[in-house]
């Protein structure tokens, strides 16, 4: 599904990711650990093509997508849902899912709006609340909401725990294992809370310094010796 | 509960408008007439700053050239038709500017402050213009004996009949921008006005969109411009300089960004102040104006339209 080999990217002047090589297939939840700093949501920013590719190749499918620009990588199917969730405080939660429907233009027919809905039960109650005003488990199911109703074949999520109550973070990963499941979305998670990582993800991928130091499957992380060696936790 | 609220004052400024002539007379309803006018100017840069939150400090290039471009096309003799081909131009040309201008800044990555700079620069730049190619614009004194409006071999001059036009004219403006905010496109410049990231990485390409945005906004203007100096007959540098820019900002400010009929009321209610002002002591005006809109800017940020929603709400909290 999504096959990564080799990128480098950064900010301006200042390289980030020095040859990045990675591949998530169809329903599968990699999980991205690293220490601050790693480059982890460089890489995801990269992906999202919010930072330009300058060197190696993205590839979605069989479509090279390196050169291309975010709207287009969205419009084939790379949802990116960032860090502190990005939700358009000033729309209600109908009128954020309607945004987010027109990376599915052109590539899927129907609008998934309703089985959305049927998915976050609680959007739909609150459709015409502002989206401003949510609390931040909320904003972060209707940050994967929005993103889910681009139909996307890749999913990115940048922390999705992060500054969520303990119970909403089990049920958000639960959601994410289903997702990727059921409707065989490719999901690359960065994720500091390791039950969720555990609870969720297959595979790991660890980052330092802008590389790939280590990769290897969920089980292999329970072992605490490992996950201090190369996490320094 | 908000958009509602907005219908109903929407409705309710077309009834004054309707029942205005019954009670004034030829000398006050011209004033209106021409307060509309500028109302209209208003509109259309609401239409880009409330709904992208990008200021354009220029907006009088596309309102005054929007009028000389009228100006030229009616003055010159043998046209068929010269009031319909006028005011085509006059929305043509500000689009066609606009769109240029749009695409180099806004495909460029130019938003915030230095869009609102370089727009400004631009109205300096056109007034330049117009006031040193005197053999085409007239000069500093512009352009006098603006034919009026004439649609199929009726002329529409008088106070009453050019109250009309430009009274429905506002209103079908306002409505269509009203029904494109509320729709799909309106929610996406929202979210690209919100967060452009966000936006692109939902699929969506925002600099496209804020172009044509923009380039509406423009035509909106250069229309008002167009029959402003239609109905007055004159063309003249101020009309597309800096002091007009900074003024319709106030209008849209003190009238309330982002309600598209809020600008159409700051316009009217400051150009009726000023009027009343200049008239006790000239020198008062600005130091009144500007302290007014200092006021505003504190007292009611979301502009003299919010004042009853913000008094409903503190009512609301007082009582519960």
């Amino acid at each position: 599904m999504l096959v990564v080999s080799n990128i480098r990217a950064g900010y301006d002047q200042i390289p980030v990711l020095h040859g990045v090589a990675l591949s998530v297939t169809a329903g599968e939840v990699v999980a991205l650990l690293g220490r601050n700093g790693a480059g982890k949501t460089t890489l995801l920013r990269t992906l999202a093509g919010e930072l330009p590719v300058r060197g190696g190749l993205v590839r979605l499918d069989s479509q090279d997508v390196t050169k291309i620009r975010a709207y287009r990588r969205a419009r084939a199917g790379i949802a990116h849902v960032p860090q502190g969730r990005g939700i358009f405080g000033r729309l209600t939660v109908e009128e954020n899912l309607e945004v987010g429907t027109r990376a599915a233009i052109g590539r899927r027919k129907a609008d998934v709006r309703d089985e959305v809905y049927e998915i976050f039960p609680v959007l739909r109650e609150r459709r015409n609340q502002l989206a401003g005003t949510f609390s931040g488990g909320q904003q972060q199911m209707l940050a994967i909401a929005r993103a889910l109703c681009g139909q996307p074949k890749v999913l990115l999520l940048d922390e999705p725990s992060e500054g969520i109550q303990p119970n909403i973070v089990q049920q958000i990963a639960e959601l994410v294992l289903k997702l990727a499941a059921d409707k065989g979305i490719a999901v690359l998670l960065v994720e500091q809370n390791l039950e969720f990582v555990l609870h969720a993800a297959s595979r790991c991928l660890v980052m330092d310094k802008g590389r790939i130091v280590h990769t290897g499957l969920t089980t292999e992380f329970r072992n605490e010796a490992l996950l201090k060696e190369l996490l320094a936790l | 509960m908000k958009h509602r609220g907005r219908l109903v004052a929407l409705a309710a400024g077309t009834c004054v408008l309707s029942i205005y002539p019954a009670f004034a007379d030829e000398y006050h309803l011209t004033v209106l007439r021409d307060a509309l006018l500028f109302g209209l100017f208003a509109v259309s840069l609401d239409f880009f700053w409330g709904s992208t939150g990008i200021l354009s400090f220029g907006h009088a290039t596309f309102f005054g050239l929007g009028g000389y471009v009228m100006t030229l096309v009616t003055m010159t003799s043998g046209l068929p038709a010269p009031s319909v081909l006028g005011l085509f131009a006059a929305v043509g040309a500000p689009a066609a500017l606009a769109a240029i201008v749009g695409y180099f800044l806004l495909f460029g990555g130019v938003r915030g402050s230095f869009f609102t700079i370089v727009t400004l620069a631009l109205s300096v730049i056109a007034q330049q213009l117009v006031i040193s190619w005197s053999s085409v614009t007239g000069g500093d004194t512009g352009l006098l004996g603006v034919p009026p409006l004439a649609l199929g071999g009726y002329e529409i001059s008088g106070a009453m009949a050019t109250y009309i036009v430009v009274a429905v004219t506002l209103i079908v403006v306002l409505l269509a921008l009203r029904a494109l905010e509320q729709s799909r496109w309106g929610k996406i410049l929202i979210a690209i006005g919100d967060n452009e990231v966000r936006a692109a990485a939902l699929g969506h390409n925002a600099p496209a969109r804020l172009t044509l945005t923009f380039v509406i906004s423009a035509a909106v203007a250069g229309f008002a411009g167009g029959l402003y100096v239609a109905i007055a007959g004159v063309v003249a540098p101020d009309l597309i300089g800096l002091l007009l820019s900074t003024e319709v900002i106030v209008w849209v400010a003190i009238g309330g960004r982002g309600t598209l009929l809020g600008p159409v009321v700051g316009a009217v209610l400051v150009q009726r102040a000023q009027q009343e002002i200049s008239s006790m002591n000239p020198s008062l005006w600005p130091l009144i104006l500007g302290c007014t809109f200092v006021i505003i800017v504190f007292v009611a940020p979301d502009g003299v339209m919010s004042i009853a929603e913000r008094s409903r709400m503190l009512l609301r909290r007082r009582s519960a």
